[in-house]
């Protein structure tokens, strides 16, 4: 259902990323995984995760999110939603590959099932790093593109020297995933999430849907297991506002 | 038992993807026949448009509205999309102009099963086509010149008398006739006091608007004796039996196909009723009109 909601609290996560929280049942009942149509009013509809059982957390991107930055308590905001799938946790040793705004995704993953996790967690310089806090309990690897903190790699290299683990759930910038994909390479059950533009989002329009199974980012994903996703475009191309390819 | 036929071309079922739903690309129409759809229908192709900004969609409780605007890549982009499909195909095509009409027609002649030109979208600025009926025949004509492929023309509900649209097509050549296209609306939030879509109206889709399908399709096929495509709100058998009933050789299903499993539970429910009844297919097409009631028409 299409509505709108009060903003009720923003949080300033980190450099250029705020939280918003509002008291609206599509947030409470989302997975982690899922995400929400987020409407600035006068402004344009964009898919955000969601972060929070009551947030999401947004990083100023375009005109629309950095609209978005400038709202206060009190503004109203379009939410619906919750749409797509949520990560599954399928095994007993998982660990996450959560690179710059997926470490959101991932957070909600942590909080909503339990368990014992590995994160590697990425970001492309200290500053962009968020909720470590989130994720206190659990085994955090910290890398930094520039090495201004944590380890100077990117998070596949580090997927790429552990051991010991028997699913993969990545979340993040799509070269992040593709490194993940061929990195797991089929050894254990892998899960990423996905990102393409959006009009409908809800499994309408095909805007988002990628070859060549038409599978829709909204609505069989964004979360795909990597043998969805076998000779698929990821990493090749995406799609614009009128269906054209665009090649990476 | 469900196989029909569709102005001279063979459908293993009634069931059509409609036009603007999942037909983007060569993937998702090729997912959508997979599911079980008889025919699937492309998003209209016209010229390469982004489309208006989101918002462009509004989920209600009974419906969805739209105003997408047409995105398209470009008929070149289209035509590579189109390629390599080998299943029955409905070409929808948008334009401006007679002209543009034909010329998108001659380009996809080698493609279509079928064309459906779209001359009923409410999503765009400019004239409606479909909202006057001597415009609507000049369309009808001019495509009709250049292609030997049938030629079904959709149609507004968004007229005061949609059967004098339908005769006038039908007297320039329209092979067929899809109705009906969504229904100009519009949703305003209280709480900032604007429409909630970009474009401000949309068009209504959904189980909202199957009666206004139902009785469109009806008055169509008193007035012309071309096949009709009944589109409207379907997500079950009995919505499908019902246009059915009113005068559809064939159903189209757009906002329900937003569960692929319609298809297959459409037509179960077809081969279930038609059983029970001891009826075949060809049968139910405008069956309600004989047993009408006294009053009214």
């Amino acid at each position: 259902m299409s509505r709108t909601y009060r903003i009720k609290n923003i949080v300033d996560e980190c450099a250029g990323i705020k939280s918003f929280f509002f008291d609206c049942p599509g947030l409470k009942k989302a997975r982690a995984g899922q995400f929400v149509m987020v409407w600035v009013p006068g402004m344009e509809e964009k898919p955000i995760s969601v972060s929070y059982e009551d947030g999401i957390t947004v990083k100023a991107a375009g005109p629309t999110t950095k609209a978005l930055m400038e709202k206060r308590v009190g503004d109203w905001i379009g939410i619906r939603g919750p749409y797509g799938n949520g990560f599954d946790v399928k095994g007993k040793r998982p660990v996450m590959v959560a690179g710059g705004c997926g470490i959101a995704s991932m957070a909600r993953l942590t909080e909503q099932v339990e368990g014992k996790y590995t994160i590697i967690m990425g970001a492309r310089t200290a500053r962009e790093l968020m909720f470590e806090k989130r994720f206190r309990g659990h085994k955090i690897i910290v890398c930094t593109d520039d090495g201004s903190k944590g380890v100077k790699a990117f998070p596949h290299e580090i997927l790429e020297k552990l051991e010991g683990y028997d699913q993969i759930i990545a979340c993040g910038p799509e070269p992040m995933v593709e490194a993940v994909l061929k990195v797991a390479g089929g050894r254990v059950p892998t899960q990423v999430s996905l990102e393409r533009y959006m009009k409908c989002g809800c499994g309408l329009c095909g805007s988002c849907s990628i070859d060549p199974a038409g599978l829709r980012v909204c609505r069989e994903g964004p979360v795909f297991w990597a043998e969805q996703l076998e000779g698929s475009e990821v990493g090749r191309y995406k799609r614009d506002k009128s269906g054209s390819k665009e090649w990476c | 038992m469900l196989e029909i036929e569709l102005a001279g071309v063979k459908l293993r079922n009634p069931t059509i993807l409609a036009s603007g739903v999942l037909g983007t690309t060569g993937a998702c129409l090729q997912r959508v026949y997979s599911a079980g759809a008889g025919a699937v229908t492309c998003k209209s192709i016209g010229q390469k448009r982004e489309g208006n900004p989101t918002p462009v969609v509004a989920e209600l409780e009974d419906g969805f509205m739209n105003a997408l605007g047409l995105p398209c890549p470009g008929p070149e982009e289209m035509h590579a999309e189109l390629e390599k499909l080998e299943l029955p195909l409905i070409v929808s095509i948008h334009g401006k102009s007679p002209s543009e009409f034909a010329e998108l027609a001659k380009q996809f002649t080698d493609r279509a099963g079928l064309f459906e030109l779209n001359v009923s979208c409410p999503n765009v600025a400019g004239d409606i086509i479909g909202k006057d009926a001597e415009e609507s025949a000049k369309v009808t004509k001019a495509v009709k010149k250049v292609t030997a492929k049938g030629v079904f023309v959709k149609l507004t509900p968004d007229v005061s008398d949609i059967a004098e649209i339908a005769r006038a097509v039908e007297k320039a050549g329209a092979d067929g006739i899809t109705a009906i296209n969504t229904v100009p609306a519009m949703v305003i939030d209280t709480n900032v006091r604007r429409p909630v879509l970009s474009f401000r109206r949309g068009g209504l889709s959904g189980r909202a608007i199957h009666p206004i399908a139902v009785r469109c399709v009806y008055d169509i096929y008193r007035a012309v004796e071309i096949p009709i495509i009944g589109t409207g709100g379907v997500e079950h058998a009995t919505d499908a039996i019902e246009l059915m009933l009113a005068g559809a050789t064939a159903i189209g299903i757009g906002t329900g196909a937003r569960d692929l499993g319609v298809f297959k539970r459409v037509c179960d429910g077809i081969e279930t009723y038609l059983r029970e009844k001891g009826l075949r297919i060809e049968e139910l097409v405008g069956a309600a009109h004989e047993r009408g009631g006294g009053a009214g028409a």
